[in-house]
């Protein structure tokens, strides 16, 4: 098998290596095939293509949508998406799911580089700001061929904004939120002589929220007194982008450097019985994540794809004794945390035409990831993971099939080979899609070498572990036209998973604990009238998990978990070319999931079912499109906690038992300036 | 200056305010004036690696050491012949008795690990408790818990060879009988108790005599939903000098105007205990409740009004205990 395996990936090297050189292009026609279609696909794709014509059905949020959701940040964005949850961790910050799985089994990438920095497996979702993003693609199942680990669950692929035409252009936005919160952003980009630069800042301040804080909530100073404290922590972040296109001969360079920088507080309620001092928590974060993007072209589409990226991710929890009298603050030398986290990435992938049907890619992807930090063992860890992968892609005008192959060599584990496959049938408007990926995910440094001991907490990492794995199937249909119809059903079963487990020794340890299905069904309803456009989406899957502690044969049965149901709503009413109002509404059902509890059993805990109903009352836009005013109120319903059905008060202990997801009602204004030189 | 350049300029400075402003910050609360509140700190350090004494009749610490120091308190029980025994329950301690006691026949690690254990009932033993004492001649197993960096210390069969005037004789030895050795522990002749430290196989001299201290400033184990053994921190009393009376309620004035002799009162050793402060895990600090009040009766009819007020110090490390009391 292993020969075999070695045989196709060298084969598709070789015929990558002979394959034809590229033909030099115009600058234009090489920038005309970046990505100039609306509503485009690149996520997975060896040229931008159509959502209907991808191979893969992918979900397309596109700079209009991101701007009606009025969300500043990705976590908001996809808490409104079918199939997502996000829920917030006051510290960790905000953590999506998808279909069921979560945390490590989401791939995040800017531009097709994976997002660093995740903290106890999980994202941060509200450090992603969204006004340099053009679109987002969201693909359901694993992508382990093409992005390697991360995946099992989904693709979130943010794609960033980038000028194509000559000249330049200015855009400044500001929001307010009615919870407390504003949002600032500017942007300049010009291009000329074939060199595009352009530069992004923005700013967010976001003043905490509590139950019970006013509806309108102002800025103002106020006391060190009980209103400190916030369920949402008070947050500044600041993000700013710098990045290039230079075009020489058939190949296209992007280079771009990001940076983040946040902070928040922590801060915590005047301590009994005086009320003089308070324990504080300040956590900074520091992402850097420099990239450059090569591409060359020649007349079948992109012959290179090179990404070369190195992140740095710094966060720092810094505790203080803090004396609410003076506000002079004692660090607590206990207390003080520090995760660094640097990763180097570099990505190439070769595209061939073999025929003018058969089209084969062959690439690299390396990875080289060192974390550092107080609660590690031996402090800092190396991990280097590097892969070959191929695809071949046959194509004729009613179908398409790829067939991809991934082998990995890592320094810590054994990699399986990575098979996947997708098909695609057209027949007129009709497109119907099969797809198979085996998905692996490695565990990552943080469960292999966590050490976390105090009198408290007695909490290890496993080095021991091995990667989860999963096997997704998924069948799609689709019908285009101004009825647009699809259906989606799919199956993934993971194996190994992951999870921080009681020890029943006083200890907690990463050990591969379960095994993970889920099985869904999707339909998706979209309609544009002269006026009206509407959107509607239903979902249903069953999941089920059984806790196994593998290698130790000590299987259980775990009890039955029913349906999720989801459901979502949008109707648009385009009142005139410049104005539109549009009504949201989506259900996310009850979800349940199998815990183990004290006595180690198996039981159910049962998140309840909430909605939440937006309400774009006004977007308009001046006639030269270089003023947007937006109005959005957001979550009507007043939905602010979910009971998260876990009793783990216990001696000296207690929580709130609450999981936040959303801060109660608000309304959204938006401003919008833009300056366009060719306007 | 150009007409285009005066419109702008209000866009940029408004540009450059929205990057700069409405941001808010914190004001200190105004001073509050010093009490006459008179509070005792004790401290068992951040990692709780000390047993303080203390004694509230001359508020001061009377004696402290180390959980590592000892692991068994040997108390004879002249009436029957037994010793009664006490684990050091500290580091979570466990006992199994030896149902082939005598044996020269050592157990498997499977074996000890099948044996029945038990850690000490968190609120002490009664006086005729049958389950803390051992006869003569009879062998037992000991777990002796957690280290100070967690680290298992290892397991332990213990017989009890003799007893005299001058103390007892007791051999130790791994549980497949190797290593095997004895040592003396005498008795101290003010007191009807001894202590033995396994670890060190010595006799320590570390609880003060019983009518100079009323509070036990210590971690100790508690369990979990009655069979889940739980580290926790907080004050154990002597329960064979000192009673408790816990008000519900009751504020701390009206407290003390009270007459405590209709209040039923408890002589547990945890009759005050650990549940004066629990943790916020979503906070990630202790907190303490200080209407939790207490009253201290000592055998001799002092009377003692008594909360917790704090747990962190200055510099904000945790088992610096912090509680207001005094006499009545």
């Amino acid at each position: 098998m292993r020969h075999c395996i070695g045989v196709i990936i060298g084969l598709a090297w070789s015929a990558v290596l002979l394959g034809q050189q590229a033909v030099p292009l115009s600058v234009d026609s090489a920038l005309s095939r970046w990505v100039e279609l609306s509503n485009a696909v690149v996520t997975g794709e060896r040229d931008a293509t159509t959502a209907d014509q991808a191979l893969r059905p992918t979900r397309v949020i596109g700079r209009d949508a991101i701007e009606q959701n009025a969300s500043p940040t990705l976590h908001e964005l996809l808490n409104r998406q079918l199939n997502f949850r996000v829920a917030q961790d006051p510290v960790l910050g905000a953590a999506a799911s998808l279909n069921g799985l979560g945390g490590n089994n989401i791939n995040v990438l800017i531009d097709g580089v994976p997002l660093a920095g995740r903290l106890n497996g999980e994202l941060d979702l509200s450090q992603v700001a969204l006004d340099n993003i053009e679109r987002i693609e969201i693909i359901n199942g694993p992508m382990a061929v093409e992005y390697g680990t991360n995946s099992l669950a989904g693709t979130v692929n943010l794609i960033t904004k980038s000028r194509r035409q000559p000249g330049s252009e200015f855009q400044w936005t500001s929001q307010y939120e009615t919870v407390g919160s504003h949002t600032n952003s500017a942007s300049f980009a010009h291009q000329a002589h074939g060199v595009q630069w352009g530069i992004e800042a923005n700013q967010t301040y976001f003043d905490g929220w509590s139950p019970g804080d006013p509806l309108v909530d102002g800025f103002s100073n106020f006391l060190a007194d009980s209103s400190r404290i916030a369920l949402w922590n008070p947050k500044l972040q600041r993000n700013a982008r710098l990045h290039s296109r230079l075009t020489a001969g058939h190949w296209v360079f992007r280079p771009s450097v990001q940076v983040l920088s946040e902070r928040i507080e922590n801060r915590g309620a005047p301590r009994a019985p005086y009320g003089r001092t308070a324990f504080d928590d300040l956590y900074s974060t520091t992402r850097w994540i420099p990239t450059l993007q090569c591409r060359s072209f020649n007349d079948e589409g992109t012959v290179w794809n090179i990404t070369q990226s190195w992140q740095r991710y710094h966060r720092i929890r810094a505790a203080h004794l803090t004396d609410l009298e003076t506000l002079a603050q004692t660090p607590l030398s206990s207390e003080q945390d520090s995760t660094r986290m640097s990763v180097w990435m570099s990505r190439g992938t070769r595209h061939v035409s073999i025929s003018e049907r058969a089209h084969g890619s062959a690439g690299w992807d390396a990875r080289h990831e060192t974390i550092a930090g107080g609660r590690l063992v031996q402090n800092e860890h190396i991990l280097f993971d590097a892969a070959v992968f191929a695809t071949f892609t046959w194509e004729s005008d009613a179908q398409s099939h790829r067939f991809g192959l991934r082998k990995a060599f890592n320094s810590a584990f054994t990699a399986p080979v990575l098979p996947s496959w997708n098909g695609l049938w057209k027949w007129g408007t009709h497109r119907f899609r099969l797809a198979y990926a085996k998905g692996f995910r490695a565990p990552s440094l943080k469960e292999l070498h966590f050490q976390f001991v105090d009198v408290n907490h007695q909490l290890f990492g496993n080095a021991n572990l091995r990667p989860e794995t999963s096997h997704f199937w998924q069948i799609h249909w689709q019908k285009e036209g101004s009825l647009n119809f699809s259906l989606r059903g799919y199956s993934n079963a993971v194996a190994e998973q992951i999870g921080l487990v009681d020890q029943l020794d006083g200890t907690y340890q990463y050990v591969n604990f379960a095994g993970f299905s889920s099985q869904g069904i999707e339909a998706q309803v979209h309609a544009t009238g002269k006026q009206l456009e509407w959107n509607i989406g239903l979902s249903a899957f069953k999941a089920q998990t059984d806790l196994v502690k593998s290698g130790e044969g000590d299987e259980s049965a775990a009890p039955s978990q029913a349906a999720t149901m989801e459901g979502q709503a949008e109707l648009t009413w385009h009142i005139n070319p410049h104005l539109q109002t549009s009504i949201f509404i989506k259900y996310n059902g009850a979800r349940q999931r199998v815990v183990q509890n004290a006595n180690d059993e198996m039981q159910l805990v049962t998140a309840p079912a909430y909605t939440l109903l937006d309400l774009n009352a006004l977007h308009w836009q001046s006639p030269s499109n270089r003023l947007q005013i937006a109005l959005r109120l957001k979550n009507l319903l007043d939905v602010t906690s979910l009971a998260n059905g876990f009793d783990t008060s216990g001696p000296e202990t207690h929580t709130s038992g609450l999981t936040p997801i959303a801060w109660g009602r608000s309304a959204v204004v938006r401003l919008t300036y833009q300056w366009n030189q060719n306007r | 200056m150009p007409m285009n350049l005066i419109l702008r300029l209000p866009v940029f400075g408004l540009l450059l305010f929205s990057f700069g402003g409405c941001i808010e910050h914190e004001l200190a609360i105004p001073i509050k004036p010093a009490g006459s509140l008179v509070t005792h700190e004790v401290s068992i350090g951040p990692s709780y690696d000390t047993r303080v004494y203390y004694s509230l009749q001359n508020s001061k610490v009377i004696a402290s050491h180390s959980p590592l120091d000892w692991c068994l308190k040997l108390s004879p029980l002249p009436e029957s012949g037994k010793i009664a025994i006490l684990l050091n329950s500290s580091r979570t301690m466990r006992i199994a008795r030896d149902a082939a006691s005598g044996s020269d026949q050592g157990l498997t690690d499977d074996e000890v690990q099948a044996l029945a254990w038990r850690i000490d009932p968190p609120s002490g033993w009664s006086a005729d408790s049958a389950e803390a004492q051992f006869e003569v001649g009879e062998s037992f197993f000991v777990d002796l818990g957690y280290g100070a960096e967690n680290e298992l210390l290892g397991k332990r069969r213990i017989t009890l060879q003799s007893i005299s005037e001058v103390g007892f004789d007791i051999r130790i030895e791994l549980p497949n009988l190797e290593q095997s050795e004895s040592v003396i522990v005498p008795l101290s002749p003010s007191e009807s108790f001894a202590y033995l430290s396994i670890l060190h196989t010595n006799s320590p001299e570390i609880e003060p005599p019983s009518d100079q201290w009323e509070l036990l400033l210590t971690s100790y184990t508690e369990l979990l939903e009655g069979t889940i053994p739980y580290q926790v921190t907080g004050i154990l009393t002597p329960s064979e000098r000192v009673e408790i009376i816990e008000p519900v309620d009751t504020g701390w004035e009206e407290f003390s105007q009270m007459d405590w002799s209709n209040f039923p009162k408890l002589t547990d050793w945890n009759a005050i205990g650990y549940d004066w402060k629990s943790f916020d895990l979503d906070a990630g600090f202790y907190s303490i409740d200080a209407n939790n009040l207490y009253g201290v009766v000592t055998s001799e009819g002092r009377e003692f009004q008594l909360r917790i007020l704090d747990f962190y110090d200055s510099n904000g490390d945790k088992g610096h205990f912090t509680f207001e009391a005094f006499e009545r």
